[in-house]
């Protein structure tokens, strides 16, 4: 339908246009601009002359960051705690929603109850502190990994799936000779794909990205995460983790600028690698979870 | 509950259900123990914020001292100081948080061409994916006095550079700016959601009447979006003192303490620092209640209004 615009229209569209066009700016130029940085000499960026591109391109601010050794055992640990705290959530989150998605369940709204209530109301800091460290969890990777192994939120996002499934799938598979375990494992499962790939996404840039909790359940330095290392060296300049603060730079060509930008690079690099491939997932995990709301 | 029950299962007692799905039974029994060993065993730890708590004792054997701890809180010269902060924080990211998803879908809702639709919504959920350490290391670089973009901006203008990190006045604009750019895109999926339900004819009915493009939005686009709006809103007031103190926390130095501690960051100093467990457990006791009223007055004011209600 074409109709006739009017200048105060026309005029919208123009505006509209061009602050979205600056919004969207705003949500990408601050990765670009660590990019550039990070790429660029000491000189160049002393000299303000990075904003967009990286001037005199060198890596050497990547190879300081991995020369003590710091950073290359966080990436480690931080891979280790996040691909086992993602296997542990998404097993956890589904024996909770896949029993509970069944109506015929006894016990079923009590259960469910009991689950919803630690959404409004838990412990909080301290308590939860104190029970992890007296089952002896501290500084091991299951302080981080058991306690959040299920998510209530998310658990309703995967029953409410689970439900929209037809149950005449089960019944007859139930005629084949499959138990439940077949049933969860052949066929609900493999139906809910995108949502699993929603979930691992969530689970996996939580894990990757959070602080406070190993913050919090770990105090031996080697088995420090990548978030822990790099708010001590971006936040506090700390550039003794990276083997930087002396003369080292001049000659390298490095300088802390340089080298936090090359250090947030490097954190965030597999998240953003990631991104583009899952990103219509990740809609569609929320968008399940409104339908629910 | 009975008519729930699919056909052929008429029994409805647990042993008879125990005996047909005992699998999903012993599935149930991994997430039941962590509900109850990490999420109800720490309420009952609650017990130490009236004892003087230590290991040796333990949760019964320590000392019963009442309100000790939360009269020693009460009394702390800071006490207004964190309750004001924190307070601050959560309606400030509330007020100028909440509506921006909203606007920003709307502006979204009048882009005719999809493709750049597309490509605006996919930048925008970037900064989500962004991990906390980062956006502040990231802002902190852009409000830098000495190579900062903001400040070069400052002194190309003939100002004087500002030293935004250590000015307690800049806090709150930082943390709540901040937190807008990390959630406005995940946040406004809903709202596009809601805003794709809205039929077409009423558009159209309404273009034949003449109404033009902001009476569109106000009588037809507004209302359609209204009960999203509303529940979202009330999700946000019912969670609004328990926001994190992550960001807090990272934000913090000497010198702009008076403004970025908040209970939370107390909490954390006190139990985890110092190993307060008993003060520090009273104090996040008192924030959670704190909290729990509020949002039972928000949940009453708003099922007597409009008939929403979180429970």
């Amino acid at each position: 339908m074409v109709k006739h615009k009017s200048f105060g229209d026309r005029l919208f569209v123009i505006i509209n246009t061009t602050l979205l066009t600056l919004l969207g700016l705003v949500f990408f130029y601050p990765m670009v601009y660590q990019l550039a940085i990070s790429l660029s000499s000491a000189q160049a960026v002393s000299a303000h002359k990075v904003f967009l591109w990286p001037v005199d391109i060198s890596l050497a601010s990547y190879e300081q960051v991995f020369e003590t050794g710091k950073v290359t055992r966080a990436y480690g640990n931080t891979i280790y705690y996040t691909v086992l705290g993602t296997i542990f959530q998404l097993i956890g989150t589904t024996f909770l929603a896949y029993p509970l998605s069944k109506k015929r369940l006894v016990g079923r709204r009590t259960l469910s109850f009991l689950f919803y209530f630690t959404n409004i109301f838990n412990g909080g800091l301290i308590p939860t502190f104190l029970v992890v460290k007296n089952l002896g969890m501290i500084d091991t990777v299951w302080a981080l990994v058991v306690p959040g192994c299920i998510s209530v939120y998310y658990g309703i996002i995967l029953r409410t799936n689970f439900e929209s499934i037809p149950s005449d799938l089960e019944e007859a598979a139930k005629i084949d000779g499959l138990g439940n375990w077949g049933i969860l494992l052949r066929i609900y499962i493999p139906l809910s794909k995108a949502i699993y790939a929603a979930l691992a996404l969530f689970f996996a840039v939580g894990f990757w990205n959070s602080y406070v909790q190993p913050l919090i359940y770990l105090n031996d330095d080697t088995k420090y995460t990548l978030q822990m290392i790099l708010r001590n060296i971006v936040l506090q300049g700390q550039m003794t983790d990276i083997g930087a603060g002396g003369m080292n730079e001049m000659d390298l060509g490095t300088n802390t600028d340089t080298l936090k930008a090359a250090c947030i690079m490097v954190v965030m690099l597999p998240v953003m690698c990631i991104y583009p491939f899952i990103q219509k997932y990740f809609v569609k995990g929320i968008m399940i979870g409104a339908v629910k709301g | 509950m009975s008519a729930k029950i699919l056909k052929g299962d008429k029994d409805t007692s647990l042993g008879k259900s125990l005996q047909r799905d005992t699998a999903l039974y012993i599935m149930l029994l991994l997430p039941l123990t962590i509900a109850i060993i990490f999420r109800y065993v720490p309420i009952a730890y609650l017990g130490i914020a009236f004892e003087d708590y230590n290991f040796v004792d333990g949760l019964f054997g320590s000392e019963w001292v009442g309100l000790k701890w939360f009269q020693k809180f009460f009394g702390y010269r800071n006490f207004g100081l964190l309750l004001t902060n924190t307070l601050k924080i959560s309606f400030s990211s509330l007020i100028f948080g909440f509506p921006c998803p909203i606007i920003f879908a709307l502006m979204l809702n009048e882009v005719t061409s999809n493709r750049f639709k597309k490509a605006i919504q996919t930048a925008s959920y970037l900064p989500y994916f962004v991990s906390t350490v980062i956006v502040i290391g990231m802002m902190n670089q852009i409000l830098s006095p000495t190579t900062g973009v903001v400040n070069d901006v400052i002194k190309a203008l003939g100002g004087q550079a500002i030293n935004f990190n250590t000015e307690p006045k800049y806090f709150l604009p930082m943390y709540v700016v901040s937190g807008i750019w990390s959630s406005l895109g995940y946040s406004s999926i809903l709202y596009l959601s809601a805003l794709s339900g809205i039929s077409q004819e009423l558009y159209e009915a309404a273009e034949v009447d003449g109404a033009g493009r902001w009476r569109k939005m106000w009588h037809i686009t507004l209302p359609g979006i209204m009960p999203t709006i509303l529940i979202l809103l009330l999700m946000n007031l019912g969670s609004l003192l328990s926001v994190g103190f992550e960001k807090a926390l990272l934000m913090q130095n000497d010198l702009n303490l008076s403004a970025s501690e908040i209970i939370g960051t107390y909490v954390y100093k006190q139990g985890i620092g110092r190993m307060e467990y008993s003060y520090s457990a009273a104090v996040d006791l008192f924030q959670g209640v704190l909290n729990l009223t509020l949002v039972t007055i928000f949940n009453t004011i708003s099922k007597k209004a409009a008939d929403i209600s979180l429970w």
